[in-house]
C-alpha cells in the first residue's frame, strides 16, 4: 500500500510541477491559479464538513478577513508579505476562535446558521467600514507579493507577467494544507472529528472533548481559509465584498460536495473539476453557462451523492469485498 | 473506600422531580443493579453521574473526589464511563474503527504526535489494544463490518467494547439487555462477569428484576425517583417495600 501511494504522490506533483507547461496559455495559468487557492479553502472547508460533518456556509467571510487584513498591513504598513500572510492566517483564525467557541455549542444545524449569518455580516462590514476597505468601491492597488530569496535578493510576483512563479507559491501551500491535514486526521483530531460526525455522545463517553476538538478544526479551516484570502488578494491585487459573498461560501460547499466530502482527494478534485467545467461553459455560452452548470450540479449530486471520490471509494470496496 | 458515591442526588425538570435525594455507594469490584419501572429516573441518575446532566442538587463523588457537575469527557478521563440506553456506536464505521475511537485516551497527544504521527511502538500499542478488546468481546469476525451492519446482539456487545477502550474503573451499562433475546441477554451478562474481573466495577441499570437478581451483588431499587430499597438480592427478594410495588404481594384492601 505504501508505496502505491508514494506513487500517486509523485504523480501529482509532477502533474502540478507540468501542469502550467501544458495549459500555457495566460486564461489558462490563471485558472491554474485559482484551483489552486480553491483546493485550500476546499481542504479548510473539508476538515470540518467531510471530517467533523460541521458545515460552515460562512468560509467566504473568513476568507475575506485574511485578504483584506493581509492587503491593509502591506498597503499601509508596509509589512513584509510573509508576515502579512501570518497576520491573515492569525486574524480569520481568531474570527473564528470568537464565532466557533460559542457556536459551537449549538446544535447542528443552528450552528450552520450561524455560520450562514456570521458570512453575511462579514460581508456587509467589508461594505460598511468604507474608511478601511472603501467599501463597495473596493481596494485597488495591493502590492504583488515579494519575498527575500537568500542569495538571490528580493523577489516579487508580478502575476501581471508572470503567473507560474506565483501558480507554484500557490500550489506549495495547497500542498502544505493537505500534508496537514493528513497528519491531523491520522491523530487525536481525527479520531475526535470522526466520533463528533458519527456520534457525539459516544466520543464524549469516551473522554473525547468534543467542544474543544470542534473549536480547534473550526480555528484551523478558518485561519487556512484567510490564508487562501491574502493568497488571492496578492493575486488579483483588488478586492472587494463582491468576492467574499454567501454565493462564494457556497460554491466552496458545492466543490466538496462533487469532489467527495471526506475523501482524500475530493478536495483536490472537487475544485479541478468545477473550475474547469465552468470555464469550460462559459467559454461556449455565457449566458447558457449558469444554467448548464446548474443542470451539471444536480446531475452530479443525484448521481454521486457522495462525490465524485465516494463513489470511486465505493466501487473499490465493492470489488475488494 | 467506594468507588462511586452519590448524596442526596436531586433532579428537577421544571416542577417534576425525576430524581429525589437518592443516596447510594458503589463499593470496588461489585456488580451494582439500578433497578425500577420506566420512568423510575434510572437513566437520569446515570446522565447525572456521568455528566450528561446537572443536578438540581446533591453531591457526586468519584474515588474520593468531588465530580459533580464535570462534563462527560472529564469524568471518562478519570475512569468513569457509560453506556446508551438506545445502542449507541459509530454506526457508519467499522468494528475496528469504532473500538480505536474507543482507545482515543491512549492516543498519544501533543505536536510531535500530530505532526510526525505515532511511533511504531506507539502504534503497536494501540493497535494491540484493539486487538485485545475485540477478542475479549468475541468480535474478531466482525472486524471490518459497519457497526450497523452487524446483529442488534453485537452491536450492543460492540458498546461495551468501546467503553473499555477508555480503560474505565467504572462502566455504568445502562439497560445492556434491552431488545435482546435470552441467548443474547446471557452471551452479554458473561461478557459483563468477565469485564468485572479485569477489575471494572460495574451499575447496571436495568428494568427487569429477575436478571439482576440473579447477577448482581447488590441492587439498589428505585420508584418515582426515590430510593426504595437497597441491599442483596436475598434480602430485596425479602422486602417488603419492593413485595408490595413489584413483586407482587398480597393486594391490599
Amino acid at each position: 500500500m505504501m508505496p502505491r501511494r508514494m506513487a500517486i504522490r509523485l504523480l501529482l506533483l509532477a502533474a502540478v510541477v507540468v501542469a502550467p507547461w501544458v495549459f500555457s496559455t495566460l486564461a489558462q495559468r490563471n485558472l491554474l491559479v485559482l484551483i489552486a487557492i480553491n483546493v485550500i479553502l476546499v481542504a479548510s472547508l473539508d476538515l470540518l464538513m467531510g471530517s467533523g460533518g460541521l458545515l460552515s456556509l460562512g468560509q467566504a467571510g473568513f476568507m475575506g478577513v485574511g485578504a483584506y487584513t493581509s492587503a491593509l498591513l502591506v498597503i499601509h504598513a508596509g509589512v513584509p508579505f510573509l508576515a502579512a500572510l501570518a497576520a491573515a492566517a492569525i486574524s480569520a483564525g481568531g474570527a473564528g476562535f470568537l464565532i466557533g467557541y460559542p457556536s459551537l455549542r449549538l446544535r447542528h444545524h443552528y450552528f450552520v446558521l450561524v455560520t450562514f449569518i456570521f458570512g453575511i455580516i462579514l460581508t456587509l462590514l467589508f461594505t460598511s467600514l468604507v474608511a478601511l476597505t472603501r467599501g463597495p468601491m473596493g481596494l485597488p492597488g495591493i502590492p504583488f507579493a515579494a519575498v527575500g530569496l537568500p542569495g538571490v535578493g528580493r523577489y516579487t510576483f508580478n502575476t501581471f507577467q508572470a503567473k507560474v512563479p506565483y501558480y507554484y507559491l500557490v500550489a506549495a501551500f495547497a500542498a502544505g494544507v493537505l500534508w496537514l491535514r493528513g497528519r491531523l486526521l491520522a491523530g487525536r483530531l481525527g479520531y475526535a472529528l470522526a466520533a463528533i460526525r458519527e456520534e457525539e455522545h459516544l466520543g464524549m463517553a469516551v473522554g473525547i472533548p468534543t467542544h474543544r476538538y470542534k473549536v480547534l478544526a473550526f480555528v484551523i479551516s478558518t485561519a487556512q481559509t484567510g490564508l487562501a484570502g491574502a493568497l488571492y488578494a496578492h493575486y488579483t491585487t483588488f478586492i472587494s465584498p463582491e468576492v467574499f459573498t454567501f454565493v462564494d461560501s457556497f460554491n466552496l460547499f458545492v466543490m466538496n460536495m462533487i469532489g467527495g466530502a471526506g475523501t482524500a482527494a475530493g478536495p483536490v478534485i472537487g475544485p479541478l473539476l468545477l473550475t474547469v467545467v465552468r470555464d469550460v461553459l462559459r467559454n461556449i455560452s455565457p449566458v447558457a453557462a449558469e444554467i448548464a452548470f446548474g443542470v451539471f450540479l444536480i446531475a452530479a449530486i443525484a448521481l454521486l451523492p457522495a462525490g465524485l471520490m465516494g463513489a470511486l471509494a465505493a466501487r473499490h470496496r465493492a470489488r475488494e469485498g | 473506600m467506594p468507588v462511586l458515591e452519590v448524596a442526596g442526588l436531586t433532579k428537577y425538570f421544571g416542577g417534576f422531580r425525576a430524581v429525589a435525594d437518592l443516596s447510594f455507594a458503589v463499593e470496588d469490584g461489585e456488580i451494582l443493579g439500578l433497578v425500577g419501572p420506566n420512568g423510575a429516573g434510572k437513566t437520569t441518575t446515570f446522565n447525572l453521574i456521568t455528566g450528561f446532566a446537572t443536578p438540581s442538587a446533591g453531591r457526586v463523588r468519584f474515588r474520593g473526589e468531588d465530580v459533580t457537575g464535570r462534563p462527560p469527557h472529564a469524568l471518562a478521563r478519570r475512569g468513569l464511563v457509560r453506556t446508551f440506553q438506545h445502542t449507541t456506536v459509530f454506526a457508519r464505521l467499522s468494528v475496528e474503527e469504532n473500538v480505536r475511537i474507543g482507545c482515543f485516551m491512549r492516543l498519544p497527544g501533543g505536536l510531535r504526535a500530530t505532526l510526525f504521527g505515532l511511533s511504531a511502538a506507539e502504534r503497536a500499542l494501540l493497535a494491540e489494544g484493539v486487538d485485545e478488546l475485540i477478542a475479549f468481546t468475541g468480535l474478531d469476525a466482525h472486524r471490518r463490518t459497519a457497526a450497523q451492519d452487524l446483529a442488534y446482539g453485537d452491536q450492543r456487545t460492540l458498546e461495551i467494547a468501546v467503553a473499555l477502550g477508555a480503560s474505565p474503573r467504572l462502566l455504568l451499562l445502562d439497560e445492556p439487555f434491552a431488545g435482546m433475546n435470552r441467548g443474547e441477554a446471557e452471551r452479554c451478562m458473561a461478557l459483563i462477569h468477565r469485564t468485572r474481573e479485569r477489575g471494572v466495577t460495574i451499575l447496571l441499570v436495568d428494568h427487569h428484576m429477575d436478571t439482576l437478581m440473579q447477577h448482581c451483588d447488590r441492587l439498589v431499587v428505585m420508584h418515582h425517583g426515590e430510593k426504595l430499597a437497597e441491599g442483596t438480592p436475598q434480602a430485596i427478594r425479602r422486602h417488603p417495600e419492593v413485595i408490595r410495588t413489584y413483586l407482587g404481594g398480597p393486594v391490599d384492601a
